[in-house]
């Protein structure tokens, strides 16, 4: 009879509801104004992306092109954002390069992911000289500022966007590294992983099912914005000379040519630089966000 | 006797930790066996070192302990002698164990039917349609109501009790040989421990036998057909469930069954036994009882007592029982 009684209650308590479904993660953005337009900005900018050479009125000046007798013209109605030295229409540019950056920012993270995660996976699970190991090569990349090593490693690389992306993964990795090996250091204590092992599951197979899952929280946080920072990071080194090479429409680039036209043709470096500031203020405050929903409810038991 | 397979044998298993100034000798020297088919209860206060013995066995021990002994074999397998690697396939397939607190055993983070299906698809490589039936039938054998419900709920949504049956189903999922309970009732109600007990003592023709460790003597009863009793690191008594419970031989078995409060005691206080566990780092010389023994004689404070076999099928270790049969 206390049986019964027992499984009644809970079908009654059990909504239709998956508790953790992308419903609940949206509402409470929703809730938080300030994240919900960083998430609204973020859709734009991607919207902007991937419908750009229909948006833009002259997609061509982003690739190659030059209309020299169209030099330095002023705000107008065919040229929204001006021109540039070239007499490119710079919003058409702006408009392109956000592809570029967001590509580049998105694939960026994506291998630093790849390397970062499973490392600080293994490490934090095994412990021992592996762990060893990997902290020590993690404390070497971590001793340099990024923007420096990365500069370096893109030099190497033969300057390039894609050199730049390169560059920048390879000198981010230590951040998920180190978060992810926290994360499994104190997971692997846990009762249900003790649990687990006992049943015999491998290895590989806790680290897949157990531990990586109990760490994805604060990955997303540190993702969405760190997003914004390889954007920042991406244009630092366009803009310095090692990443993206002219003529590509990116943005970094873009106010490091409009630096000499200052004077004369502000526009050239206003307008790239308000689209890198929306763009990075959109993934801030998107993750800020993210991080007052998801790191309370996340943490272990 | 004869006709009964032997699953885990045990002798003279002794684990210390090594701290850093000091040996903590947790159990030591601890045999016991077990046949097919049989429950095998181990009683005794905490630190007496119940837990530390099965994880010996299971070899789920911190990095600073040490385990020795002259044999610890399962099935005919040697398991002192098996690297991390071959103990994965001991694990679950062979032996596998329970604990207490059922809700921190469990992945918060998936459904039931996910973490049920996880276990069975690595153990039996099945896809997971099947694996999910599977699931579902070791629910229904656990006597788990509603359990396509169960199935699709998150640990958070269910109660200690059915948790522990769902480790149980897990546990059991992969057919071992041997399943070691470590304390499985002890952190739920008294209602909920009556089942779990009972669906203890059912599962026991399923799987080969059952270690069963508690503190509680009671439950003891119920299921097991043998019993061991440890204090501080030793076995003081152990045999046949009924003789051991019924007519106990060993001092700290008379005392910790005086001890059970019963409802028509005419005594207004509860019966205990005085004194504290001795320290596992320096224990003393002799039987290990001997200071809080009513009945110790000059030799129990010398020599420990060894182990003897009294009525066929009881052993204690004891040298005051020697004197009361003039052995």
């Amino acid at each position: 009879m206390g049986m019964v009684y027992e499984i009644r209650e809970k079908s009654n308590e059990k909504t239709s509801e998956h508790p953790k479904t992308k419903n609940t993660v949206l509402r409470q953005l929703w809730k938080n104004k300030l994240s919900f337009f960083g998430l609204v900005v973020i859709v734009i900018w991607f919207l902007i992306a991937i419908f750009a050479p229909l948006i833009a009125p002259y997609p061509e000046d982003a690739i190659a092109s030059s209309h020299i007798e169209n030099r330095l013209k002023s705000l107008s109605t065919e040229h929204w954002f001006g021109t540039d030295d070239l007499g490119r229409d710079v919003f058409s540019r702006v408009i392109m390069g956000s592809r570029l950056t967001l590509s580049v920012g998105v694939l960026a993270i994506f291998i630093t992911m790849c390397i970062g995660i499973p490392l600080g996976a293994i490490a934090g699970y095994f412990g021992g000289k592996l762990d060893e190991l990997v902290m020590r090569i993690t404390d070497v990349f971590l001793a340099f500022p990024y923007l420096i090593l990365a500069m370096v490693i893109a030099v190497i690389l033969k300057p390039g966007l894609y050199s730049a992306m390169l560059a920048i993964s390879l000198t981010w990795w230590p951040y998920y590294t180190r978060l992810v090996r926290g994360q499994a250091l104190s997971l692997r204590k846990q009762p249900f992983v003790l649990a687990a092992k006992m049943m015999g599951l491998s290895n590989s197979r806790i680290i897949l099912r157990h531990i990586l899952p109990n760490c994805i929280g604060p990955i997303i946080v540190n993702a969405s914005l760190d997003l914004g920072l390889i954007i920042l990071a991406t244009a630092s080194l366009g803009f310095i000379g090692v990443g993206a090479q002219p003529p590509t429409a990116e943005w970094g680039l873009m106010i490091s040519e409009g630096r000499q036209f200052f004077m004369v043709a502000p526009w050239m470096g206003i307008f790239p630089g308000i689209a890198i500031f929306l763009t990075v203020l959109g993934f801030n405050l998107l993750g800020d966000g993210l991080r007052d929903i998801l790191d309370p409810q996340l943490r272990p038991r | 006797m004869d006709t009964m397979e032997q699953l885990l044998n045990v002798e003279n298993l002794k684990t210390y930790f090594k701290l850093m100034d000091s040996t903590v000798m947790a159990v030591d020297g601890v045999s016991f066996l077990i046949n097919r088919g049989e429950a095998l209860g181990v009683a005794g206060e905490t630190g007496s070192g119940k837990t530390v013995t099965v994880n010996s066995i299971m070899r789920n021990l911190p990095l600073n302990a040490y385990v020795t002994a002259d044999a610890i074999t399962l099935e005919g397998i040697d398991l002192l002698s098996l690297s991390e690697k071959q103990l994965h396939s001991v694990w679950g397939k062979k032996i596998a164990m329970i604990f207490q607190n059922p809700t921190s055993f469990i992945n918060p983070l998936f459904t039931i039917e996910e973490q049920m299906t996880d276990v069975i698809c690595f153990h039996e490589k099945v896809k997971n349609k099947q694996a999910v039936k599977t699931a579902r039938e070791m629910l229904v054998l656990v006597g788990m109501p509603d359990p396509d419900v169960v199935l699709k709920s998150y640990p958070f949504q269910l109660s200690a009790g059915m948790i522990q049956r769902i480790m149980i189903a897990l546990s059991l999922s992969c057919n071992p040989s041997l399943l070691i309970a470590d304390e499985p009732t002890t952190a739920l109600d008294v209602t909920i421990q009556a089942q779990i007990l009972k669906l203890l003592g059912d599962i026991k023709a399923h799987t080969g036998g059952l270690i069963l460790i508690t503190h509680n003597l009671a439950i003891i009863k119920d299921i097991c057909d043998r019993v061991v009793i440890m204090y501080a690191g030793k076995i003081v008594e152990w045999g046949d469930v009924h003789q051991v419970m019924y007519l106990p031989m060993h001092p700290y078995t008379k005392g910790l069954l005086d001890a059970i409060p019963r409802l028509n005691n005419q005594d207004k206080r509860l019966r205990y036994i005085p004194g504290n566990i001795p320290s596992a780092i320096d224990p003393p010389s002799g039987c290990r009882f001997s200071p809080r023994c009513m009945v110790a004689v000059p030799i129990c404070f010398e020599q420990e007592p060894p182990m003897c076999e009294k009525v066929p099928g009881h052993f204690v270790a004891c040298y005051v029982i020697r004197k009361e049969r003039g052995i």
